[in-house]
């Protein structure tokens, strides 16, 4: 099972897109897409997904093109909006509607849903209506949703965006899971959701590095850093800020503690540092440029 | 045998599931749709009878009552999958259709299933009140099943057009629209063709539901058979072949023209 993305070029009008994109991931793999707003993350997974077309070169999905019904049989897709479910029909019956859409009997798809409610924690929730569901279930559902045909191909785009830690950590491990037997591409800004990568491209029309799974993540923070001693390496930098050094396996924890302090430090900025897979020692470091970190 | 399982339960999932449960969530819509369903019913007797149409031509009731019933049947369908393709697009489940493993004609046939299945209660409904106030139905079940059938081809030919024109141009329902108030007008819906100008007829002989209508009305109100009615059933299956023709293919033009464009999630 593989996705072999060859010489793509998509323009939006007068807007380049991506331009020359080539790569290719197989089974085992979880593939994370890093870069700026605008760098072609979310239209590349969309390429994958069949629900664009490429203006230049291919898009095969184990070995179909990715628009047709053959490649589209194997892949699970969840967007980053809280849209495209029914927010006025039970979890259950979302997820036998498109269990239905993607071919599998009315009795499979009930079963299938049992099993994916159970596996994203939502099974007690199943009769009830989505509009009941907070954001967190909701992204659970989507996730839910994109399991329940069982695809060799999971594409992902920020699938943890405006949830909360509890959730976030729920849905990260399940992925993390998954990723062991399926491939799984995932376009994101977090740095928990880039953790579980084991491989990190970092897009911006083109490819602009590859790497290994990011190593280290920095987290710029403001305020009392004194509670963070001892649990994280702590640099201060001067003017009550502080740069915290932690792996990307301890990303839920000092999450947690952060909640935990309560707004005594804030978040600030952060980069995610990662060594490329072909160069050597060098490093790539990838800055979200201007934007507050808000847990 | 396993293909066919597949397709009844797409059927189910999107007639029952995506159809019935969503509509009937909201209660209210519900309740006035029933009502709206039947009024027009009332509002033609009773000019019929203030005009006294009924007392000069008896048949009028039962002419009004088949032109109803199948008028709003042809008209609501259409709407109903306009209507279907830009709810998915501003809800967002359009993108999550179009990435599941269905050829567009699927897509759009299984997504008009609800249309064709709802709009056959008021139909049912018109032709019952229609036997309370006085329609004789005298049936040839053979004649009116040909006729239905064609006509219900044609319907579906005319969704799939204005389905695609939504797809492409992400504003409400134009072409189904114009097909719901032309139809009113050039259908023969509560009057004969025959009482339009000559050059109009000619243009209300460009719709399906003219020929069906009268189609039916033979069929229905007269026991006529097939080779009486073969007037009708002719003209009505060069129509459906014709309007599935352009459906299919416009359907298809939509489909790929959205994807390339990138605006399958646009609304």
């Amino acid at each position: 099972m593989s996705v072999i993305v060859e010489g793509v070029s998509k323009r939006f009008g007068r807007i380049m897109a991506l331009e020359g994109v080539s790569l290719s991931a197989r089974r085992g793999e979880a593939v994370a897409l890093i870069g700026p707003n605008g760098a072609g993350k979310t239209t590349l997974l969309k390429l994958m997904a069949g629900i664009l077309l490429p203006d230049e070169g291919s898009v095969l999905v184990n070995g179909y093109p990715a628009h047709t019904p053959k490649a589209k049989e194997r892949v699970g897709f969840m967007t980053p909006q809280d849209r495209g479910v029914y927010w006025r029909v039970s979890a259950l019956d979302n997820l036998v509607f498109f269990g239905a859409l993607y071919g599998m009997t009315l009795r499979e798809a009930r079963r299938r849903a049992r099993e994916v409610l159970e596996a994203v924690g939502l099974w007690e929730r199943a009769h009830d209506r989505v509009a009941s569901f907070s954001t967190g279930m909701m992204r659970r559902l989507e996730l839910a949703r994109a399991l329940m045909h069982d695809p060799d191909v999971l594409l992902l785009d920020e699938p943890t965006s405006g949830i909360d830690i509890d959730a976030k950590a729920v849905i990260l491990k399940r992925i993390s899971e998954l990723g062991r037997e399926r491939l799984v591409v995932l376009a994101s800004h977090d740095p928990a959701e880039v953790g579980i990568a084991t491989r990190v491209i970092h897009l911006n029309k083109t490819i602009i590095a590859e790497s290994k799974a990011p190593k280290l993540l920095k987290v710029l923070v403001k305020g009392d850093v004194s509670a963070l001693d001892g649990r994280f390496k702590v640099r201060p930098t001067g003017e009550g800020e502080a740069v915290v050094e932690l792996g990307v396996d301890q990303f839920d924890e000092f999450a947690a503690v952060y909640a935990s302090l309560r707004g005594r430090i804030k978040a600030v900025d952060m980069e995610v540092v990662v060594a490329y897979a072909a160069g050597g020692n060098a490093r790539l470091q990838w800055r979200r440029e201007g934007r507050r970190w808000d847990l | 045998m396993r293909r066919l399982l597949v397709a009844l339960s797409r059927a189910y999932a999107f007639i029952t599931i995506r159809g019935y449960k969503v509509w009937a969530s909201y209660r209210t819509q519900v309740a006035l749709n029933v009502v709206n369903w039947v009024i027009p019913l009332f509002i033609y007797y009773f000019m019929g009878v203030a005009f006294h149409l009924l007392k000069y031509t008896p048949d009028y009731l039962g002419f009004i009552t088949v032109g109803i019933a199948f008028q709003g049947y042809f008209s609501s369908a259409i709407t109903t999958l306009a209507g279907r393709i830009r709810n998915e697009e501003l809800i967002g489940t359009l993108e999550y259709y179009i990435a599941a493993p269905l050829s567009p004609l699927s897509l759009m046939a299984y997504s008009s299933l609800w249309g064709l299945a709802i709009n056959a209660v008021p139909t049912a409904l018109t032709l019952a009140v229609g036997a309370a106030l006085g329609v004789r139905f005298a049936v040839d079940p053979l004649s009116a099943a040909a006729v239905l059938a064609l006509y219900i081809a044609s319907s579906l030919g005319l969704n799939l057009i204005a389905g695609a024109v939504v797809l492409i141009v992400k504003q409400g329902n134009p072409v189904a629209l114009f097909a719901s108030v032309a139809s009113n007008l050039l259908g023969g819906t509560v009057f004969p063709v025959s009482a339009l100008p000559p050059w109009l007829r000619y243009v209300s002989y460009a719709l399906p539901l003219t020929w069906g209508l009268d189609g039916l009305r033979a069929a229905m109100l007269s026991a006529a058979p097939i080779p009486a009615i073969a007037q009708y059933i002719a003209p009505l299956a060069a129509l459906a072949a014709a309007y599935l023709g352009v459906g299919v293919a416009l359907t298809r033009y939509a489909y790929y023209k959205i994807m390339r464009e990138g605006t399958v999630a646009m609304y």
